[in-house]
């Protein structure tokens, strides 16, 4: 007799079935005695080989897990609110932007181990950058150990710009940078290339524009909470910044942030220069390989520079990212969890593998003295950049996260977009007026956003 | 005596058993409802008042919560993009959609199943992956779009920042919105069209009227109940729009122009941890829905109104009972299926055949294929090639989505579909990874075990339900269905708070118990149901009862094989609706080896400041779809004459 339902729903029950029973089956597969999350493949990569050597040395079992970012703060946030000890990992990297939402909850609640008392035993305190503590930081007390400073500098495709005859490196504040970059447009366009432009800088968000103001020494929201997205100097920067991707003095385009089509862009000439943290070194190297033609082989034809600076007393550096790693207060023996973290965080191992694969400079500055950090680069027409990133590193701005920051840098983002259009509507007449106004409205709006969502009280 | 009894206690037990059996079969439904939608309503409105980090933390604010998001400019840049992307999404998706019905609906058109097909394909692929897909379609420079648009329009140029300018931020949701849902739409008006009475074309045609005037006169009022069921659906799942923003802007995109009232609920609600804050955004979304269904119920009942006693036909082509009854069970409408029995395929016949066919007046007429005069007769000559063009346009990311999966990460944006002249660089490499470094089969059994399990459970619960509500007289039935008539105003999203808060009491949290349990209660389901059940002739059931079957096997031999074509219409629907859904099982599951494909293939996709591994990715979208492909070759049939019979009849 034919199945009432029908022979669809009589497949997918059977289906069920076998599904079913392959899923119980699976079973969990047992915990290892460590478990680490990482967000970024890179760092999987440099971690998989460090700990192939920690268990073979140790006994014990790691288990090392890519959860991409978004995933990462969705499953974190849910694991840590709901209590679920048996889906935290042991150790965890976090990304910046996604630190401050970790740190809304009373400080007795975050779901992080709080390491100030191991970190300053250790003495890692005294030997790491000081400031790079400040992310991982709230009420004084610190959850994790800092993977990095990500110095920013600006690399760009110096063959393009000398047959414009533009020699970039002497540009060494922002304005000049600016009117040197008009040229450049001016010149590659009239020898007919209108889709090439000279630098990467985003319209939509506002990454470049929150690295330019740490440069200038503007957190936008500081330790004390205090708001700093209306101050002065973030109007004149933001009126500033508008006027190089929008309006008549439009140098800019976006490359939508992702590696491959960065470095697509790059040997095409379509973006000819851009801000670049040590991080981006390694991807661009990546991508760049296994061209067929010539033309588009970006090898030896791009150069490093430090970024220019509104002021002379602002860094001629800034920061972009940064990584922490942190113990989850789910870690059934932090003091093995604490072993490991030093071990693939600061030990002379990591330090070297990290070197070799990413190029990203450790927050450790004994290090830096380190001959791997001297050698010429072909790739930059034998410049040594990586003493480059080490000569900035001194000079890295501070930077803090709190649970609003990510909120306020979306704020600054849609004041951005605001002055983009006002620009190009009204013209640059009264632009940083008009900015100021808009950015009191928005540090307003930020304040009474910050009031309501603090969390302050105790357990009911 | 002793010969008497055993028929007083027979008869007795048949009365009971009559009286208890709706009860009985509306008990699953009504406990798993009570359970997993009432109470967390309840609680939300609790929820709602509260301040909360967590299920755990929270204190009591009042109506705090809502007072800071009516004043909140960032809500209501939310509603304004949301309201601004439904009402545009509208105005070009449904004439988009009823427009293609029309062209398929010609009887002169050859190769409808492959047409048909073909745009009703990118409905299978499901927000998710279609974001995923359109992220790079659209990008700038190397996106395939752009470079057309290059070709095309070389003085617009490449440079179109689709998900980076603010103001390209709603024409890219549209875009891909429109790719994802014009087909579906399509089979909606189709399944329409093939039940206005040809009757109605032929006496417009004596009275003089032209193509424009029996599209006017016969056409749309014959389909208005479908159109006003497609504007109210579309008009929802425009306010409830999440996954295509999240994933195709990585947030609320350029200026917050991709920031939807869902996903504002979503960031605030569960990335910052606040369900307190959530449940009260949900309600207000509540409130916008119910203003917004009366309109446009208002706007509907109005035009019903003001067209009935005009014009031609009015409701006529759907209100005539004859024609009611066979578009109700026949799948034959549909010209594509020409020759199909009457009684639905694979079903056997009743025991009491007779009065099952007797019971239905067919209309012998109708069955010959479709010979009216069309009213895009103008179209007749080249409409198949413009048809041809438009199909090639919606199978052009399906084309897009192979070659990338064949494509080494340094090709990725270097060409737009192979690098053609360099096949020593495609690679399968991206297939292999996918189950060498991702738990890829993992996820595949995850999502069928979830949407296989889904399927069954929310069909049958919903057939019992919809069999007792249908066909048999018991106490609080209206008020029952009107329960549930207002729960379906209420967006599943005021509920996420309160229910992730019931699983984390429950001790459900990354559970498939969490996603499979409540997942059985479809209050639409129910009432699909009640609708399709409503066509089974009383008689044979009556017929069967006096041969001695119980209610339970009165529903299983004699209701369900009479709704075959809608358990096959509502199974599809439902298999796709899971098979897709990502909101509920990215909040509640945990453990990566319980990931669906949804989850697994979206948290591949990284911060763009770091590499995502596109080609592994467009290879798993690539086979994260051919479940539901085959699942709708398997049940299109089915799939339209359920349509026909469900949803139709307004």
């Amino acid at each position: 007799m034919p199945f009432a339902l029908g022979r669809a729903i009589f497949v997918m029950g059977v289906v069920a079935a076998i599904t079913g029973g392959a899923i119980a089956l699976r079973g969990s597969g047992g915990r290892a005695d460590l478990q680490i999350w990482v967000f970024a493949d890179s760092h999987q990569r440099i971690f998989q080989p460090l700990i192939h050597k920690y268990q073979a040395s140790s006994g014990q079992t790691i288990a090392l897990q890519l959860v991409k970012s978004q995933a990462m703060r969705i499953r974190l946030q849910q694991a840590f609110l709901t209590h679920q000890p048996e889906v935290l990992p042991d150790l965890v990297e976090v990304e910046i932007g996604a630190m401050g939402t970790f740190f809304r909850p009373p400080l007795e609640d975050v779901g992080f181990l709080d390491l100030t008392d191991r970190i300053k035993a250790s003495g890692w305190y005294e030997r790491i950058v000081r400031n790079r503590f400040g992310p991982w930081t709230k009420q004084g007390r610190i959850f994790g150990v800092p993977h990095d400073v990500h110095p920013v500098t600006l690399c760009y495709r110096e063959d393009l710009f000398r047959e414009a005859g533009i020699d970039l490196a002497a540009c060494d504040t922002w304005p000049s940078l600016h009117a040197a970059c008009i040229r450049f447009r001016d010149y590659w366009r009239r020898a007919g290339y209108p889709v090439r432009h000279a630098i990467e800088l985003p319209r939509a968000n506002a990454d470049a524009l929150v690295m330019m103001l740490l440069q200038r020494g503007v957190n936008l929201i500081d330790e004390q909470n205090r708001i700093h997205l209306n101050d002065p100097i973030v109007a004149a920067t933001l009126a500033f910044y508008v006027q190089m991707v929008a309006g008549a003095g439009d140098v800019a385009s976006d490359s939508g942030g992702a590696a491959g089509s960065l470095t697509r862009d790059v040997q095409e000439g379509n973006l000819c220069a851009f801000l670049t943290p040590d991080w981006r070194v390694s991807e661009l190297r990546r991508y760049a390989v296994n061209q067929d033609d010539p033309s588009k082989d970006i090898s030896g034809r791009l150069r490093m520079m430090p970024l220019p600076r509104f002021d002379p007393g602002d860094c001629p550096t800034s920061t972009w990212g940064g990584t922490m790693m942190g113990i989850s207060r789910a870690c059934k023996d932090p003091d093995r969890a604490w072993k490991l973290l030093e071990y693939l965080y600061l030990s002379r191992d990591a330090l070297r593998a990290r070197q070799a694969m990413s190029h990203i400079l450790p927050p450790v500055p004994e290090f830096w003295s380190d001959p791997i950090y001297q050698q010429p680069d072909a790739f930059f027409g034998g410049q040594r950049v990586d003493a480059l990133y080490v000569q900035l590193a001194s000079s890295v701005p501070a930077r803090i996260v709190t649970p609003a920051s990510a909120v306020a840098i979306s704020t600054l983002a849609y004041v951005q977009n605001r002055a983009i259009e006002s620009l190009e509507s009204d013209g640059p007449e009264g632009l940083e007026a008009r900015c100021q106004t808009w950015l009191d409205a928005a540090a307003a709006d930020l304040e009474r956003r910050i009031r309501h969502w603090s969390f302050t009280s105790e357990r009911p | 005596m002793s010969r008497r009894a055993p028929g007083a206690w027979r008869d007795r037990t048949w009365r009971a058993q009559h009286r208890l059996a709706p009860l009985l079969f509306l008990l699953p439904f009504a406990g798993l409802f009570i359970t997993f939608v009432g109470y967390p309503l309840a609680r939300s409105i609790a929820l709602s008042l509260r301040k909360s980090v967590g299920p755990e933390l929270s204190i009591f604010v009042g109506l705090a919560n809502y007072r800071f998001i009516l004043r909140d400019l960032l809500f209501w840049l939310a509603v304004v993009n949301t309201a601004g992307f439904t009402l545009v999404y509208l105005l070009l998706q449904i004439p988009l959609s009823l427009g293609l019905a029309i062209l398929l609906n010609s009887p002169r058109l050859r190769g409808r199943t492959i047409f048909r097909f073909a745009f009703f394909a990118p409905a299978l692929v499901g927000p998710v992956f279609v974001a995923v897909i359109f992220s790079l379609l659209l990008a700038q420079r190397h996106g395939p779009v752009n470079r057309l648009i290059g070709t095309i329009l070389p003085w617009v140029g490449t440079e179109l920042n689709w998900t980076g300018d603010p103001r390209l931020a709603i024409p890219a949701l549209i875009l891909a919105s429109l790719w994802l849902s014009v087909g579906y739409g399509m089979i909606y008006f189709l399944a329409a069209l093939q039940a206005v009475d040809r009757e109605l074309y032929e006496a417009a045609r004596m009275d003089g009227a032209g193509p424009i005037g029996e599209f006017f006169h016969v056409t749309l009022p014959g389909i208005r109940p479908i159109l006003g069921f497609l504007i109210l659906v579309g008009a929802i799942a425009g306010f409830q729009l999440f996954e295509l923003p999240y994933i195709l802007f990585q947030g609320a995109g350029a200026g917050s122009r991709g920031l939807t009232i869902v996903m504002y609920l979503f960031q605030y609600g569960f990335e910052i941890g606040d369900i307190g804050y959530a449940s009260a955004v949900g309600w207000i979304l509540v409130a916008i829905g119910i203003c917004l269904g009366g309109v446009v119920a208002g706007g509907i009942m109005t035009r019903r109104r003001s067209t009935k006693p005009a014009g031609w036909g009015s409701s006529a082509p759907i209100s005539s009972p004859p024609v009611r009854a066979v578009v109700e069970i026949n799948p034959t409408l549909d010209p594509a299926m020409e020759g199909t029995p009457s009684v639905p395929r694979g079903s056997s016949p009743p025991t009491s055949a007779p009065p099952a066919r007797a019971g239905v007046e067919i209309n012998p007429a109708l069955h010959a294929p479709c010979r009216h005069r069309h009213p895009l007769r103008a179209f007749r000559p080249s409409f198949p090639s413009f048809l041809a063009l438009l199909a090639l346009f919606s199978l052009l990311p399906f084309f897009w989505l192979l070659c990338a999966s064949f494509k080494r990460s340094e090709d990725f944006f270097a060409s737009a579909f192979l690098p053609w002249t360099h096949p020593d660089r495609w690679t399968l490499g991206n297939y292999t990874a996918l189950f060498r470094e991702y738990p890829f089969g993992g996820w595949m059994i995850n999502s069928l075990f979830l949407a296989s399990l889904h399927t069954v459970l929310v069909v049958t619960l919903s057939s019992l339900g919809g069999f007792a509500l249908a066909k048999y007289p018991f106490r609080f039935k209206r008020f029952f269905i009107g329960i549930m008539g207002v729960t379906m105003m209420i967006p599943s999203q005021v509920l996420l708070g309160s229910s992730q808060e019931l699983m984390y009491q429950l001790g459900w949290i990354d559970r498939y118990a969490a996603i499979i349990v409540p997942g059985a209660v479809s209050v639409f389901g129910i009432f699909l149901f009640t609708q399709a059940m409503k066509s089974v002739p009383d008689e044979l059931l009556q017929a069967a009862r006096v041969d001695g079957c119980s209610e339970l096997r009165v529903w299983w031999e004699m209701a369900l094989p009479m709704v075959r074509p809608m358990i096959g219409a509502y199974a599809l629907l439902s298999f796709m609706g899971s098979w897709n859904s990502f909101l509920w099982p990215q909040i509640i599951l945990q453990d990566p080896a319980k990931y669906t494909l949804t989850i697994g293939l979206s948290n591949m996709v990284g911060l763009p400041e770091y590499q995502s591994p596109y080609g592994v990715l467009m290879a798993g979208t690539l086979l994260s779809i051919l479940p539901v492909v085959v699942l709708f070759f398997a049940l299109q049939r089915d799939f339209i004459a359920g349509l026909s019979s469900g949803a139709i009849k307004g």
